[in-house]
């Protein structure tokens, strides 16, 4: 087990390289103080896994230590190369804040807590056996150190046909990666603990994303109770293709709602990696990236902000083009879904399992094992939008929970299999995506609606000082002004 | 719940009217969000903490072969055990599936053989299961003779058998 949190740690460490190598690319590394770097680069090294190695094991190469290695190696090169093209902008003057160390002590106990619960379990969930810890021992098992990991056989093979055969491969990879690492296949536990390594640099990801935005102590509730909703721990635990799934769509949503309000082109770039990495990981993936992506447009339209669309069409068309080798894939195999088929005349067919399929929702999506975060959030961003201000916040936040929840109702609405069992299955870890969304929004959201509800309160739609909107606002030159961040 | 209930009601309406006027918004929504952690918080630590002390009393082999609840009592554990030591690393291996009541070949995935099926293609992994015969054969629910198989060795373990042709 000691050897097993050793090749975590190791595989860890070459995933925070490749993000490091991210960041200095995108030209966040420098807008970041010294002591906040390396959580985003840890999530930034998770998802560039996903968007990088995914389609590279549908093209034949393994997820071993050495392609991964490489893989980083190339990111770090490039990133710092890329940035030294940077060399004539003044560095950011940054500090550390005691909130900052301050929140990380605060919430580094539920995290370890959760840490060592994930990393004793045993691999005991039917998803796991069946699909994704399946998938990672073949890839694991198979092919050499640079190619052949990926067998079409037992993706095609009629004995694997309850594998999901169609799903995207990056949960699995990241695992066979996790497995090189740990040097053998056998004893699974400690793969869990990955996951939890992932939500630990999510937060600090959140935490350096949200912070000009938001002061720290909503903003620390707001992630401690991230850490204990209940369900959400349930799917930390045993869904981590969910949860995985989950941190990446809020964080592809924070950094898009951070670059349609100001915060420079670097977080449209952390977008377009995140949301690559959500069509890596899950099916739904599409749904949830896909709709993100198409509000910040619908936004951008409506402001009549041309050019910013076309760098978020850039962005987006780079994000579903990792998507390419999969899709192509699927197609050549005759890969599809089996539980939902899309198609106009299922709908039409099935029209009468609509008002089922909203209740189940709704009953899961307001109930108390999410904290009643989404209730709470929703209600707060339609007084705010009753009150017309804070708009550039409430309503994106209120279209992009509704097209989730509709993105969801659709999906189920086509299932080709029968629908109880489905949703019983399915609802409480697919639910874990838009209510993430609302649990890392409701501290801003709370924030915003109290300031404008207290009596002689002065609308103010000016950002916290020091942050890029007001930089933006008055010239700015794209390097971060010192923040209190850490 | 209801003393809860009052208590909370109670102190609101006592604290609102201060507070409305002159808690920060920073704060208010702290407080908020405070509340929802305190709410929140005892779950957490309470199956968190059980988790970590059940899985902690389990043993390395427990836990190698702990199973879904929906799988455990219809797994063969000791086919899955004896059949990883026996079909060599890198070896492909067919499962063929004999309805007891018609003596017919069934598909794997039929009603008391999928758990059972899933479970052996988990713990035989990364060996790939394959529709075309093999060397090695597990053959569920019948005997070799009735799966229409002539084995050189074969092992029974209940109702299921690893045959070796």
């Amino acid at each position: 087990m000691i050897r097993d949190a050793a090749g975590l740690a190791a595989a860890e460490a070459i995933l925070a390289v490749l993000g490091t190598g991210l960041l200095f690319a995108f030209g966040t590394w420098r807008r970041l103080p010294r002591w906040s770097r390396p959580g985003p680069a840890l999530f930034a090294g998770h998802a560039g896994f996903a968007a990088g190695m995914t389609p590279l094991v549908y093209l034949g190469v393994s997820p071993t230590p050495v392609v991964v290695g490489a893989l980083a190696a190339v990111a770090l090169g490039g990133g710092w190369a890329f940035d030294r093209r940077r060399r004539g902008q003044p560095p950011a003057v940054v500090q550390a804040s005691r909130a900052g160390f301050a929140a990380a002590a605060i919430l580094a106990v539920p995290v370890v807590l959760l840490a060592v619960r994930a990393s004793l379990k045993p691999v005991s969930d039917v998803d796991a056996l069946l699909d994704w810890t399946l998938k990672a021992r073949m890839l694991a098992g198979h092919g050499g150190t640079l190619i052949g990991a990926l067998d079409v056989s037992y993706l095609t093979g009629s004995t694997y046909r309850y594998v999901n055969p169609e799903y995207p491969l990056g949960v699995p990879a990241l695992q066979a990666f996790n497995l090189h690492m740990f040097g053998h296949n056998t004893d699974l536990r400690v793969l869990h603990g990955s996951a939890i390594v992932m939500f630990a640099a999510f937060m600090a990801t959140t935490w350096m994303l949200l912070r000009p935005r938001c002061r720290p102590a909503p903003l620390v509730g707001g992630l401690l109770l991230v850490t204990l909703l209940p369900s959400f721990v349930a799917v930390a635990v045993f869904a981590q293709w969910d949860f995985m799934l989950a941190l990446f769509v809020t964080a592809t949503a924070t950094s898009l709602w951070l670059w349609l309000t100001g915060d420079g082109d670097d977080r449209l770039a952390l977008a377009a990696l995140f949301a690559a990495a959500c069509l890596a990981t899950k099916m739904d993936g599409i749904g949830f990236a896909g709709s993100t992506f198409l509000i910040a447009a619908g936004a951008c339209a409506w402001r009549r902000r041309w050019w910013e669309l076309r760098k978020l069409a850039v962005a987006g068309a780079a994000a579903a083009a990792t998507a390419v080798p999969w899709q192509i894939f699927n197609r050549v195999y005759g890969l599809h879904e089996r539980a939902i088929r899309p198609s106009p005349a299922r709908m039409l067919r099935q029209t009468g399992d609509l008002p089922e399929i909203v209740r189940r929702i709704g009953h899961i999506g307001v109930g108390p094992h999410w904290g009643w975060v989404a209730p709470l959030a929703l209600g707060a961003a339609v007084w705010l939008i009753i009150l017309r201000t804070d708009l550039d916040l409430a309503v994106p936040f209120v279209a992009l929970v509704a097209t989730q929840v509709f993105v969801l109702v659709v999906a189920y609405w086509n299932h080709a299999i029968t629908l109880g069992p489905l949703m019983g299955a399915s609802l409480s870890r697919v639910i874990a995506t838009p209510q993430l969304v609302c649990a890392t929004a409701l501290p801003l959201l709370l924030e915003r609606w109290w300031a404008r509800w207290q009596p002689g309160a002065v609308p103010d739609a000016r950002p916290i000082p020091g942050n890029a909107a007001q930089r933006n606002a008055v010239g700015g030159d794209g390097i971060e002004p010192p923040t209190p961040c850490l | 719940m209801l003393a809860m209930l009052v208590a909370l009601a109670v102190g609101f309406g006592l604290g609102w009217a201060v507070v409305r006027r002159r808690l920060g918004p920073q704060w208010a929504a702290a407080i908020v969000l405070l509340g929802l952690v305190v709410v929140t918080a005892p779950r957490f630590v309470n199956t968190t903490t059980d988790g970590i002390r059940r899985e902690w009393r389990m043993g390395r082999q427990a836990v190698r072969r702990s199973a879904p609840r929906v799988i455990a009592h219809r797994r063969n554990a000791r086919l899955a055990k004896f059949a990883d030591s026996r079909i060599p690393a890198g070896a492909t291996y067919s499962l063929i599936a004999v309805d007891p009541r018609t003596g017919r070949r069934v598909s794997p995935f039929g009603r008391g053989f999928a758990e059972k099926m899933v479970w052996l293609q988990f713990e035989l992994a990364p060996r790939i299961a394959v529709d075309e015969p093999q060397r090695w054969t597990i053959v569920l629910g019948a005997t070799p003779a009735e799966a229409g198989l002539s084995p050189r060795r074969a092992f029974r373990f209940d109702d299921d058998w690893l045959v070796e042709r």
